[in-house]
């Protein structure tokens, strides 16, 4: 019975078909030396000279209708130890993959966090590209007036420090302050809000003469 | 005086022969009924899905944890088919939310509608009343005229337009404080239908809500049968990241993407081709994410298993199931009640030693345990409870008779000294 619900099995799979809907090489050939192209069939993940092995053919199985991928290297899943151990990650990120390439909206979302203290300079670290054209924007209120202004940064670490209340050339008084933080990329001419940051501004030196 | 004495010593003579048996048997039957009422309520009961959990790490641990979506099913991702709309707030201008692509949802259902030959389509995404977008009437005129479909509403949540609500069912799930992550599906809501109940009633072309409520939610019953409203769901249908599994160079992907995968590549394979005999399971399962014992699985996906626990029958009960674990308890119940203990029967040193580690848990966690190979839920929580209590009671009833005949002894051997 076990053998011939195998053979079955192993028919089953001989007889699939899989239509080929996008390949990420446009090299990349068949054995017969064939281009693997876009809406081609065929049966088996052998039938392709994989050469390179980030190489990838995503088909759907004309049997089952479910899509497939086809890759160039054999991964090795995660069990045993491995699988008895999990890192968490202590921030808002609802990524249900983590293996899956963090957008542009991820990376921001895990840039800032809710508040800082301002008693010197706060380097934060980015994971986004940051440059003349596209660089980090913060407003707040001050009094009646709302300003604005780019966050200094270097290389890879935007700079929250008491410079942030000189603006026009006029040192303002430093104060708490909510800034509303804003990524702006002059090139493409987007502006991507990230997050409300509180900033609580700490006195190097407290006035004791009260 | 001896007619009173006999008739004492007849009593107790009934008891220890016939009484025990009664009492063991009352209090089987108390636990059956009451882990029935108990398992009807959407609360979960604590730790109740702690062994399933324990069962999960297992597998992780030798290989077996794959990810497997059935054939008939194509779970369709919107999380990256997002677009701007307006949003309001009691009918005033808020600003702009982010929600699903809705000429995208409309495109699929108006093919979909034009085939008609899915199986059935969950298109889970909310239409909420404040927010709007231009092709909304088209989208909910398509939605209200097709067949097999069905969209989720919560409590306290007002659909965008009136005219859903007759495609509406639940798709609200209970947490208590003692069991936050998701153990517990309760079919039948105070609001109406949930949706895996709708979609059961629907295909099976069942009358009404397909299962009956009695006596006000004392019992409940499917086409004449006697059965559960609510369920310890197991997880048949699992999702691990995109792809089924990452190992080998063919891996099936869980889920495609709705616009990449299926309406942008009509040209290559039509969408009429990709849904045929699928049941179409439409929602964010990037976002709507929720803690399982298998791990985060998308909420469409615990509603998917839902529905296939009601396909299984798994809310029915099971005669023969219920008989052997009557016969179960009443054999613990009479073993408590004739004054024995598990560790005082062992013999063995070593074992003694281990089993004191152990408890009345151990044992029902077998029984769990032997149960979830054959796919039922078992919660050990009541019996466990009730039988710790009642072999605590009669420890201590023995004890207290021994110290009282040690005192009588003593009493006596003093007097007889004198």
């Amino acid at each position: 019975m076990l053998l011939l619900s195998l053979t079955l099995g192993i028919n089953q799979m001989k007889a699939d078909s899989f239509k080929v809907l996008f390949v990420n090489d446009a090299n990349l050939k068949y054995v017969n030396g064939k281009n693997v192209k876009v809406g081609d069939i065929f049966s088996n993940v052998q039938d392709i000279q994989w050469e390179k092995d980030k190489q990838a053919v995503k088909a759907i199985n004309m049997t089952t209708k479910k899509q497939t991928l086809f890759v160039g290297k054999s991964w090795i899943k995660k069990s045993g130890i491995d699988a008895m151990f999990h890192h968490r990650h202590l921030s808002t990120h609802d990524e249900l993959d983590e293996n899956a390439e963090a957008t542009i909206f991820d990376k921001l979302a895990r840039t800032f966090e809710d508040q800082y203290d301002l008693l010197d300079s706060v380097m934060v670290e980015t994971q986004v590209e940051l440059s003349t054209k596209r660089y980090f924007q913060m407003t707040y209120e001050y009094g009646d007036t709302k300003l604005t202004k780019k966050l200094n940064h270097s290389g890879k670490n935007v700079i929250i420090d008491t410079s942030i209340f000189n603006v026009d050339e006029e040192k303002l008084e430093p104060r708490d302050v909510m800034l509303t933080i804003d990524y702006i990329n002059e090139e493409t001419g987007e502006t991507i809000f990230v997050k409300d940051v509180k900033i609580s501004y700490i006195p190097s030196q407290i006035d004791n003469d009260h | 005086m001896f007619m009173r004495y006999l008739k004492y010593k007849i009593i107790k003579t009934w008891f220890n022969r016939w009484g025990k048996l009664f009492f063991a048997i009352s209090l089987s039957l108390f636990i059956l009924i009451f882990s029935y009422l108990l398992g009807n309520t959407s609360f979960p009961l604590p730790d109740e899905i702690g062994l399933f959990q324990k069962i999960n790490g297992w597998n992780s641990f030798w290989g077996a944890q794959k990810g497997n979506v059935p054939d008939s099913l194509l779970f369709i991702n919107v999380c990256y088919d997002k677009e701007l709309a307006d949003c309001e707030e009691n009918g005033i201008p808020v600003g702009k939310y982010v929600i699903t692509d809705r000429v995208k949802l409309l495109r699929l259902l108006t093919q979909a509608k034009a085939a008609n030959n899915y199986r059935y389509i969950f298109l889970d995404v909310v239409f909420e009343n404040e927010i709007k977008t231009p092709v909304d009437s088209a989208l909910f005129q398509t939605i209200t005229s097709m067949d097999r479909i069905v969209i989720p509403v919560h409590d306290n949540l007002e659909l965008a337009d009136t005219i859903l609500y007759k495609k509406a069912a639940n798709a609200d799930y209970t947490i208590a404080w003692e069991e936050t992550n998701f153990a517990r599906y309760q079919f039948l809501h105070r609001s109406g239908q949930a949706v895996p109940l709708k979609m059961y009633a629907d295909i099976k072309h069942l009358e009404g809500t397909g299962i009956q409520k009695h006596c006000g939610g004392l019992w409940y019953t499917d086409e004449g049968r006697l059965c559960h409203n609510g369920i310890t769901l197991l997880m048949r249908v699992r999702m691990t990241g995109r792809l089924m599994d990452t190992e080998g160079q063919v891996r099936e992907r869980n889920f495609i993407y709705l616009g990449a995968d299926l309406l942008d590549l009509d040209s290559i394979i039509p969408v009429k081709e990709q849904i045929e005999d699928k049941i179409l399971v439409v929602g964010d399962f990037k976002n709507d994410v929720h803690d399982t014992y298998i791990g985060p699985q998308p909420g469409s996906a615990i509603c998917i298993n839902a529905y296939i626990a009601l396909m299984n029958g798994d809310h029915l009960i099971n005669w023969w199931c219920a008989l052997l674990l009557f016969c179960i308890y009443t054999a613990v119940g009479i073993f408590y009640l004739s004054g024995h203990s598990l560790i005082n029967r062992i013999k063995w040193k070593w074992l003694k030693f281990i089993m004191s580690f152990a408890s009345l848990t151990l044992f029902f966690m077998v029984i769990a345990g032997i149960a979830y190979l054959f796919e039922v839920a078992f919660n050990i929580w009541v019996p466990t409870i009730v039988y710790s209590l009642l072999n605590t009671v009669v420890q201590k009833y023995k004890d207290f008779n021994s110290k009282t005949n040690e005192k009588t002894i003593a009493t006596a051997e003093s007097d007889t000294g004198n």
